[in-house]
Parts: structure tokens; sequence; C-alpha cells
């Protein structure tokens, strides 16, 4: 049953990615083939549940082998279990470097972790640097008679 | 370019969100009339000290960069992937799910698939990802890199400068990849090679040497305030005197300068006169600090930087206490988000308190700095003003949330209760359309030229829809705001989408509604057109 949802649910992702036009227009290749790769480890695996039966008794001997660092190749598992694993292996392997640690990015967002608090609380940036203002007497100087004919008090008479 | 006509609404309501055949990076940018603006003058460049300074047009060919042009932008590219946490990861995690392709304005109201936010970063993404990334570097087109060239970058330009910076797709996005950030990073980039546009870069020098962006000298700041005074005394009987540049008053008052020139929005200016006078408010104008709004924002942070400070520097000199800022958007996301961190600490200033109720502003503890909106809305929460709403009921209203104060900052129930205090008749345009999804007027971030129309009316069309929707419903016929861009660029989008709904400041209706002691009974409202119920008696 898990199969046949994961399969439904990567196939809705895939359909939807073709059919709206204007997510089918900024879709990548690594938008693509991760969904594939899943779609592929579903297939498979569903393949092995209920069509093509692999011998379960030797694919766990491989696999405790495996988890004990002692492997052992036992006879006679059958090929789609191999296809099956070596899929898995490559999920496990593109999955860091990919756009499958988004669960990462949710956390990690500034616009999401950062409190909206900075007209209560003062933030220091370490790299502020000074930078080059127009300071009120040079402006003085600039408008000095205009302001006294204005009226508008001034430092410098 | 000269006379560049904006099409027909028939013909603009005709959008097509079908995206072309050809792949986005096989489509260069079309350069369209209506869609840009012109290009920046030397002489304003030059008068900030900014890189490439020199008269160009985005109509020419050639576009003047200077020789190593990639190097610039590269270098500067790899300079701020270092500085700002925001713009390393918002390059990294997008999965193009597509949910803020639909939120955006400009897209929504012209169909150019270019400016769905996420394609709108992957126009610098692809850059990113061709000179930073391993898997770019080496699969390039593949894993959606490309080359930088010059078409490249006029591509980044004619969209960098069309997108308001409003952040509404932050909000759908379930990352909250943050366009606005994007936006502001490239145009910085592009700022580098002194490629920005004369709508940004005239008020940019202007308000560094005259102190605003219009422009205006001290002479003609208090010029423009005695014409709205004596405006004041004609329609109230009563004569308000104001101070300039006083040392010693408890606040200085800084707003945008848009209220100081030009209708609507001298009428929320005159409001805040009436408001501070009844008030007996010790307070000071500064012709120094003559600005809130900040257009050196849409260049670099570092000028923004520089126009920013002079607020402090202005109230140090002063010895005010605490500072009282106009109603205003992007000035308030600097103030919000920006000027302790740039400018402070503002350890000359006090913590604000009001002095009519004696509330203090905690929550502008550290920038020591108070929207007018939450300083109203305390007075009337406390019972200190008197009001006769009657005085609007030529209008019905409805409010504009403005990006920046609301999605920025949150204020959204003080305007609305402040208008709902001095009008009668108040109705909301549709949920989906305010508050924190409001959507943007379509001229913000420096766009609200006249030569870019086009643009700004198809930028404007969902928030001009929701007005209609209100208009034809409600019979609305005032967009309330508290905006200086939005008093500047919605009439000219209710004029083209929904004719016959005004736009007024916040502070304009209060001024109306206000009882003042010792005034006359008024005949007019501040914009000089009879009251309902005294028409005819008008003595003009």
């Amino acid at each position: 049953m898990s199969g046949i949802i994961l399969l439904g649910a990567v196939s809705y992702l895939l359909f939807r990615r073709f059919y709206i036009p204007q997510v089918r227009y900024i879709s990548l290749t690594s938008d693509y083939f991760p969904l594939f790769l899943i779609i592929g480890i579903a297939l498979s695996g569903i393949l092995m549940r209920y069509f093509i039966k692999v011998d379960i008794v030797s694919a766990k001997e491989l696999i405790m082998g495996l988890l004990t660092f002692s492997p052992r190749i036992p006879e006679g598992i059958g090929v789609i279990f191999y296809i099956h694993l070596f899929l898995v292996c490559a999920l496990f392997a593109y999955f860091p470097f990919s756009k499958l640690v988004h669960m990462a990015g949710v956390f990690l967002s500034p616009t999401r972790n950062l409190a909206n608090n900075s007209r209560m609380k003062r933030h220091v940036n370490p790299w502020n640097y000074p930078v080059k203002v127009h300071t009120y007497e040079e402006y003085e100087d600039d408008f000095r008679g205009k302001m006294k004919t204005a009226e508008i008090p001034v430092e410098k008479e | 370019m000269a006379n560049i006509k904006l099409p027909k609404i028939e013909e603009l309501s005709k959008i097509d969100h079908k995206p072309p055949q050809n792949g986005w990076m096989d489509t260069p940018a079309e350069f369209k009339q209506g869609m840009y603006c012109y290009g920046a003058k030397g002489k304003n460049l030059s008068a900030v000290d900014f890189p490439n300074a020199r008269d160009w047009s985005p109509d020419d060919k050639d576009w003047k960069l200077p020789e190593n042009w990639k190097e610039i932008v590269l270098e500067g590219m790899k300079e701020r992937l270092g500085k700002y946490r925001s713009f390393h990861i918002f390059m990294d995690i997008c999965v193009r799910c597509g949910a803020c392709a639909d939120k955006c304005h400009f897209f929504l109201g012209g169909g150019d698939p270019k400016n769905m936010p996420v394609l709108r970063a992957e126009l610098l993404r692809s850059i990113y990802r061709k000179y930073f990334t391993a898997s770019g570097k080496m699969l390039g087109k593949v894993a959606g890199a490309r080359e930088l060239t010059e078409d490249v970058l006029k591509e980044l330009w004619y969209y960098y400068y069309q997108c308001t910076e409003c952040r509404r797709c932050s909000l759908f996005c379930p990352y909250g990849i943050d366009q606005a950030e994007i936006t502001m990073i490239g145009r910085e980039l592009l700022n580098l090679l002194g490629l920005n546009t004369d709508w940004i870069s005239g008020p940019v020098a202007n308000c560094f040497i005259k102190g605003n962006h219009l422009g205006l000298e001290p002479h003609a700041i208090k010029n423009n305030i005695d014409f709205m005074l004596d405006d004041i005394e004609t329609i109230t009987g009563i004569k308000i005197e104001p101070t300039f540049n006083r040392k010693g008053a408890e606040i200085l008052f800084v707003t945008p300068s848009g209220d100081l020139f030009g209708d609507p929005g001298i009428y929320t200016c005159m409001g805040y006169l009436m408001l501070f006078h009844e008030l007996g408010l010790d307070y000071t104008w500064s012709t120094y600090a003559s600005e809130g709004g900040n257009f050196g924002f849409f260049t670099s942070m570092e000028m923004a930087k520089r126009l920013n400070s002079k607020i402090y520097a202005e109230a140090k000199r002063l010895g005010v206490k605490w500072i009282l800022g106009g109603e205003c958007g992007h000035m308030w996301r600097i103030i919000n988000q920006y000027m302790d961190t740039w400018n402070g600490p503002a350890d000359f200033l006090e913590e604000p308190v009001s002095p009519i109720t004696g509330t203090r502003f905690e929550n502008a503890k550290a920038t020591k700095m108070v929207h007018i909106i939450e300083f109203v809305a305390d007075l009337i929460k406390h019972g200190k003003l008197k009001f006769d709403p009657g005085r609007n009921d030529q209008f019905k209203v409805t409010f504009h949330d403005s990006c920046n104060t609301a999605r920025g900052m949150g204020i959204f129930e003080e305007p609305r209760y402040i208008i709902k205090n001095v009008c009668n008749n108040f109705y909301e345009m549709p949920e989906n359309t305010i508050r924190e999804r409001t959507f943007c007027c379509g001229s913000g971030s420096g766009l609200n030229a006249g030569e870019n129309m086009e643009l700004r009316m198809r930028g404007g069309l969902p928030r001009a829809n929701a007005v209609r929707y209100v208009h034809e419903r409600h019979g609305v016929n005032l967009l309330a705001n508290v905006c200086a861009i939005d008093r500047a660029a919605l009439p000219a989008l209710m004029d083209y989408w929904v004719p016959g709904v005004k736009v007024a400041g916040v502070h304009e209706l209060l001024g109306n509604a206000l009882i003042m002691k010792g005034e006359k009974e008024r005949t007019t409202d501040l914009r000089g057109d009879a009251l309902p119920g005294k028409e005819g008696n008008e003595d003009a």
C-alpha cells in the first residue's frame, strides 16, 4: 500500500510540473531528476513485492552483512533487488547535494528564523563601515543666505 | 523616446499568462517601450560618486560599460555572497515549486514569465550557478547555469527595474525566499556599472545635497508649508506657526518630501500641521533632514545609509528627545530594518514617550523613532482628540495597506482604527488583497516615473481590480493609504482603471474631522471642496 501511495504522490508532482505551463517553463533538470529517481524506486519496489518475487531471506542476509561490516553476497536474490538497491543508494548519495534537503531551508531561511524586532533591539553589523555623508555644516554653507532670508536659524552667522 | 503612448484599457486588459515555447534562457529580453525608465544622467551619478558616471540610454546598443565590467559584477557578487546570508541562501534553496508565480502583481498584470518572482530570481541564480557552484561550472545549462554576457546583463537591468520590492511573493514562498532582497542585490550589482535610472538617480543626488528628493531648498520648504498654513487658516480660521530647525524642541518630525509638494500629499501634510497644533506639541521641522524616504535604497545599501544618516545627525544637533515619522512606505522599511544598525546607536535620544498620554513606545526603544500612525492611534485610544466624522461623509473610504508598513512592519490595525474614528463610511477590499497579503501600488522602489507608465498600470492592475470591486459594490470613492509613493502613484492608476476614486493619506481624513479649539464653522474640506450640507455656502 505504501508503495502505491508513494508512486501516486510522486506522479502527481511530476504531472503538475508537466501540466502547469508556468511551472514547466521554470523547471530544470534538477527538478525532474529526483522525481524520476523516486518513481524508479517505487516501481522497482512494487514489482519486487507483488510481481517478480525475490528471496527475502537472502536479501535480509545481504543487508545484515552490510550493516555488520561483514558483507556477503548470497546466491539467487534476483536482479530486480539489485536495481532497487542501486536506485536507493543513488538517492542517498544525491540527497544531501540536491533540492531534496529543502526541509532544512525552511529553518535556515532568514525571513523565517529572525525576529522582526529591529526597532526595539539593537542589532550590530560586524562589517558596518563609515560612509561619506553630506554634513549639516556643508549644507548650511550651501544655503546660509537663503536660510537667513527665510528666518530659519543657522549655526554660523 | 519622447511621448511614449499608454495603450488603451481594452488593449492592456488582454493578458496572456502562457509562457512561450522557447526556454527562458534562449529568449533574450525584448525592451518594450513604456516598460522601463530612462537611463541615469552622468551628473547625478557623479554627484554621489557612483562609478561609471556618464549619460547613457537603455535604447542604445552600447551601454558604455567599463572594460572589465564582467569582473566587477562577479567580484561584487562574491563580496555580497559573503556579506549577506539572506542573499547566499536565496541563491541556493529555491526548488521552483511555482507558489510565487501568480502572486506578483507584475506577472498578473503583464504575463511576462520573467516577471514571475521565481524566474526573476533565476536570472541572477543562473549566473551564481555558473561562477560559484561546482555543478554549474561542470554541467552548465543542464544545471541551470549560464554565462554572464552583455545580453544577460541587459536582461537583468530590464527585469530588476520591474520589481517593486513589495515582498508579496515572499509571503507565499514555503521558504520565505524574499525576492526584494534579491532585487536589492541585483540592483547593487548594476549600480557598480553605473546602470541606474534617471528617476532614481536624480532624487538620490537631490537628497544628498539638498536634503530631499524633490530638491526643495530650505526657503522653498518653508514657503510650501506657509501656503498650507494659509489654506488651513482660510478653512478653520486658525493660524498655525510651526518652527524649523529649532534647537531644544522635544520632537523632530520627519516625513517624505512628497508631502510638501503636490496634490494629494500636501493635504496629508495639512493634517499633520493641524494635529500638532491642536496637541500643542513641542516639535520642529528640519530642512536638512527633510526627507524620510530614501531612493538611495534603490541603488545600494551604502547609498541608503549615506542618506539616512541625516536623520540621526539632525536629531543630535537639535538636541531633541525622540523622532516622529510621517506616513511613508520604504522610509519605514529603512527605519524598521536598517537605521539603528547603519547609523545608530541613538544613545543621545531618549526612549520615546508620548507627551500627551504618557505612553512609552517600547516597540521603538532602540531606534527612538515612532510612526505617526502609532502615535495617533494611542491618542485616540486615550480620548485625547475630538472628531466630527460627518465632515468626511462625502467619502466612502477603503484602505490600501502599503507593502512596507504592512508586510514589513505589521502595521495593520492602527490606520484602520484611525479611519474608523474619523470617517463614517469604511469598506474593506477583499481579504486576499489587504493586510499582509496587500497588492503593491505597482510603482514602488523608484518606478513611479512617467516614461514607464504601461508598466505601472499593469503592475497596479491587481490593486485596481480590488478597488473596483468595492467601488462597484459599495460606491467607494476614496482610497486611503499611509505612503507618499502611494499618494503620488495611485491617482494615475485610479484614473486609468477605476475613474472616480480619489486618493488620500489617512491624516488628510483626520485633518478634516479634527475638531480644533477656537475653529470657525468649516464649510469645506482640506481640498477646498464643499462639505456635505454646506454646498452653496462657500465664500470663494
